[in-house]
């Protein structure tokens, strides 16, 4: 995401309206792909999803990596990743500072990583023969959780201790920093204060959903709430002016209403 | 890092215990979290399959699933670890489990290869044609490729099926087809030594069924199937 305009809005690309991206005017200035679904790409959705990679902008954003996990990183995944960012063109790769698999047995969900200084070397090693590997730069996001399985230090210590250390760029998921002050009980914005702006690559929004007083859960599934966006316009009235991306992975509605949530992200950032 | 490996291996092995009753309320969240990520996964991938089992029953072998292990981070690879997962303890009473979580992986596979596209060309008797590698035949035990088999399968009757899966370009499309045993010794006998006129005087003396009658019955069939890539040039 470099020598992008300021203020860049993208739309994550989701098979449930790959095809309808190629019917309708309005177009998204950017997508993002999960790499995961792509590499292998069903006969059905091949030829559309290489016009659009040819057409747009696209940044690959990465689900399985499982950057804090105890194991080697799985070097035929990343042989596999390189070769589709390559064949694709995809200058710049994101992921979740998280882990999702433990000795080589995957989870298939981004799980909380204990919070602590040997973790922060540790991930900074990893993000290094990631980047050497993929011959790339990537940025991690700061990731959702329900459970803090051990921290010597606050969370927004250990995401800048991370990105300072390695020499990676933040994806700020500003969705992520809501859902947990709720969870967690603690103030988005002071949060967000704290946050190093300067090494924002470019940031997520999405919608989350309510379980009750005490939970809300990272679904991707609903409408951006209000209280998101107003933390999103706090983020660029902070200063930050880098390119956005609006999410929706689970109950995707038409594709008019999702462009309709787009616009409306354009209108207030912008 | 012996402190953080051991953090994580025992969070893991919280939240993938079926038995919850001993985790708090956070832990119970990741451990709905990586359950339904399992389930949308095999839902997805086996419609089928999964509406063979009540729920409980349903949650109760994804478990044991988890437990056994998914290793590949592509989610449609977690489909087919479930159906080495499935074919290797079976041990659930539906006789024809096997035979569906075969079809609707190989549908799977099907639909994740990429298809070469070959240049259209007219059917010659004199030509010589294989069976495209793309294509797939299998044979089950059941009739799972019928539609109307989920509905009632214990109406229908145990045996051998064949089936032709190939790929339809112009509809996107997996097609899953019922053929002969002689049809399919026929496909598969094609090669680039004989031509299909060769091929069928081989058949017509094997079987001791007149040339011409073999012709009648294949011809058609044969170039329809060039016309679909069933059949490719040798």
């Amino acid at each position: 995401m470099t020598n992008t305009p300021d203020y860049y809005c993208g739309l994550g690309l989701r098979n449930e309206f790959i095809h309808e991206v190629e019917q309708v005017d309005f177009k998204p200035s950017w997508f993002e792909v999960v790499p995961e679904n792509w590499i292998d790409i069903n006969v059905k959705n091949r030829a559309v999803f290489e016009r659009i990679v040819q057409e747009f902008e696209i940044v690959a954003h990465g689900i399985s990596l499982s950057i804090g996990s105890n194991t080697p990183l799985d070097k035929n995944f990343l042989k596999k990743l390189k070769t589709f960012l390559d064949d694709y063109e995809i200058e710049f790769y994101s992921e979740h500072l998280s882990f999702c698999s433990l000795e080589n047995k995957q989870l298939h969900e981004l799980l909380p990583l204990p919070m602590t200084i040997n973790m922060v070397e540790y991930i900074c090693e990893r993000v290094d023969e990631v980047q050497n590997f993929l011959g790339r730069s990537i940025a991690l996001e700061n990731a959702s959780y329900y459970y803090v399985p051990y921290s010597e230090m606050d969370e927004s210590d250990f995401i800048n201790e991370v990105i300072s250390k390695s020499g990676c760029k933040l994806l700020l998921d500003v969705n992520n920093v809501y859902v947990n002050s709720h969870n967690h009980k603690f103030n988005p914005k002071k949060f967000l204060d704290k946050i190093d702006y300067s090494k924002i690559a470019y940031m997520h929004i999405a919608g989350h959903t309510h379980i009750d007083e005490n939970l809300i859960i990272d679904t991707h599934g609903e409408d951006v709430v209000d209280e998101v966006w107003d933390l999103l316009k706090y983020v660029k009235d902070g200063g930050v002016k880098k390119p956005i991306l609006l999410e929706r992975d689970s109950d995707v509605p038409s594709y008019d209403a999702i462009l309709n949530e787009y616009k409306y992200m354009q209108k207030i950032y912008s | 890092m012996n402190l953080e490996q051991d953090i994580q291996k025992r969070f893991i092995k919280n939240i993938t215990s079926d038995n919850l009753n001993h985790i708090s309320s956070a832990l119970k969240v990741y451990s709905d979290l990586v359950y339904y990520s399992f389930l949308e996964v095999i839902e997805k991938a086996y419609p089928r399959c999964c509406k063979l089992f009540d729920q409980k029953s349903l949650k109760d072998i994804i478990y044991k699933f988890m437990d056994y292990g998914s290793y590949n981070p592509l989610y449609w690879r977690v489909a087919l670890e479930f159906r080495d997962f499935i074919l290797k303890y079976n041990t659930y009473d539906i006789d024809f489990l096997d035979d569906l979580i075969s079809y609707e992986a190989l549908e799977i596979q099907m639909y994740m290869q990429k298809y070469t596209d070959y240049k259209e060309s007219k059917f010659d008797l004199k030509n010589s044609y294989k069976l495209n590698p793309q294509t797939n035949i299998s044979i089950y035990n059941y009739p799972i490729h019928n539609p109307s088999f989920d509905q009632s399968p214990n109406s229908f009757e145990k045996g051998e099926y064949i089936v032709l899966f190939y790929f339809d370009k112009d509809k996107l499309e997996i097609i899953s087809q019922e053929i002969t045993p002689f049809l399919k010794e026929f496909l598969e006998s094609l090669d680039s030594l004989c031509n299909i006129e060769e091929v069928m005087e081989i058949f017509s003396s094997k079987y001791e069924v007149p040339f011409e009658d073999i012709k009648e019955i294949l011809e058609d069939v044969l170039s329809n199937y060039l016309k679909l890539n069933v059949l490719i040039k040798a």
